[in-house]
C-alpha cells in the first residue's frame, strides 16, 4: 500500500510541477501584456492619418475615405471608426457591421473625429484600445 | 488494518484535492483598462463630452440618449486551476459618467466590483438614479 501511495504521490507531484510550470509561464507573458486605453501621441497619429487636417478637412471627405462610422455622438458632431493594424495599409477600417472577435489580429484602435459647427474638423485622436 | 487501508485512502484523496486545486497569483493585468492617472483628466464641469471620447474611446454602453457613459474592463489577479479547467480570478471594474444637456461631465464614479460572485451592478443602477446628484 505504502508504494501505491508513493508512485501515485510522484504522479501527481509530476504533473503538479509541470501545470505549474506552464501557468508561470503562461501568467508571466501574460502580465508583460496589460493592455491600457492608451490615446497615441498627436504627431504619431498625425503621420499616419496625413489626410486629416483640422479646420480643413471636411465630414463629407471622411465619409468618402473611410465609409460609414460605427458610432456618433452629439448628433453627428462627434463619429469613431474602429481601426486595426493588421494589414500594413494604413488605416485599415473595421467596417461599421464588422464584428469585432477576441480573435481579431492585430492592435484595434479607436479613430475620434470631433466636427465644428461648419462641419470642419476641429479635432481628432486616436486610442489604442487592444 | 481496514483502519490503515482507510487513512490510506483518505490521504489519497487528500493529496488528488490539494494537487488538483491550484491558485497562481500574478500581477494584475487585463484589456481596455482605464488606468488611475487617466481619470483625473475626469473635472465635473470642466470635461466635456468630447474631450472623454477623445481620451477613452467609445463607451461599452451608453444610456438615457448618451447622458450615462460606461465603460467596462477586467483585471486579472491571478488563476485558479481546478483539476484541468483553470478559471482567471476576475476583478470587475466599471467607470460611469454622467453629462449634463450642455454636454459637460456632471459626476462620475469608478466601481470596483471584486470577482465574479460580487456583481457592482446594482450599485451602478443605484448611482444613476441618484435623485440628490440627477434632478429631474
Amino acid at each position: 500500500m505504502g508504494f501505491v501511495l508513493c508512485s501515485h504521490y510522484k504522479v501527481f507531484m509530476k504533473s503538479a510541477i509541470k501545470r505549474f510550470s506552464i501557468l508561470v509561464i503562461f501568467a508571466s507573458i501574460l502580465c508583460c501584456s496589460q493592455q491600457q486605453i492608451v490615446q497615441v501621441d498627436k504627431q504619431d497619429a498625425s503621420k499616419c492619418l496625413h489626410f486629416l487636417q483640422l479646420g480643413l478637412t471636411k465630414r463629407q471627405d471622411i465619409f468618402y475615405r473611410l465609409g460609414d462610422p460605427k458610432n456618433s455622438y452629439e448628433g453627428g458632431r462627434i463619429i469613431t471608426y474602429i481601426v486595426s493594424d493588421r494589414v500594413k495599409e494604413w488605416p485599415n477600417i473595421i467596417k461599421c457591421d464588422e464584428k469585432i472577435s477576441e480573435g481579431t489580429e492585430g492592435s484595434l484602435y479607436t479613430l475620434v473625429l470631433v466636427f465644428g459647427p461648419k462641419n470642419q474638423l476641429e479635432n481628432y485622436s486616436l486610442v489604442r484600445i487592444r | 488494518m481496514m483502519l490503515k487501508q482507510r487513512r490510506y485512502i483518505f490521504l489519497i484523496i487528500v493529496i488528488i484535492l490539494i494537487n488538483s486545486c491550484l491558485y497562481i497569483p500574478t500581477p494584475e493585468h487585463g484589456v481596455g483598462v482605464v488606468p488611475d492617472e487617466a481619470m483625473n483628466f475626469l473635472v465635473p464641469g470642466e470635461t466635456t463630452r468630447a474631450d472623454v471620447i477623445l481620451r477613452f474611446g467609445d463607451p461599452i454602453q451608453r444610456f438615457e440618449e448618451d447622458r450615462f457613459f460606461l465603460y467596462h474592463w477586467k483585471l486579472i489577479d491571478g488563476y485558479l486551476i481546478i483539476l484541468d479547467a483553470d478559471s482567471p480570478m476576475e476583478e470587475l471594474n466599471y467607470l460611469c459618467m454622467e453629462f449634463t444637456h450642455e454636454n459637460l461631465l456632471k459626476r462620475w464614479k469608478h466601481f470596483e466590483g471584486g470577482f465574479w460572485f460580487n456583481h457592482p451592478e446594482k450599485q451602478i443602477v443605484e448611482w444613476m438614479k441618484d435623485k440628490e446628484l440627477t434632478p429631474e
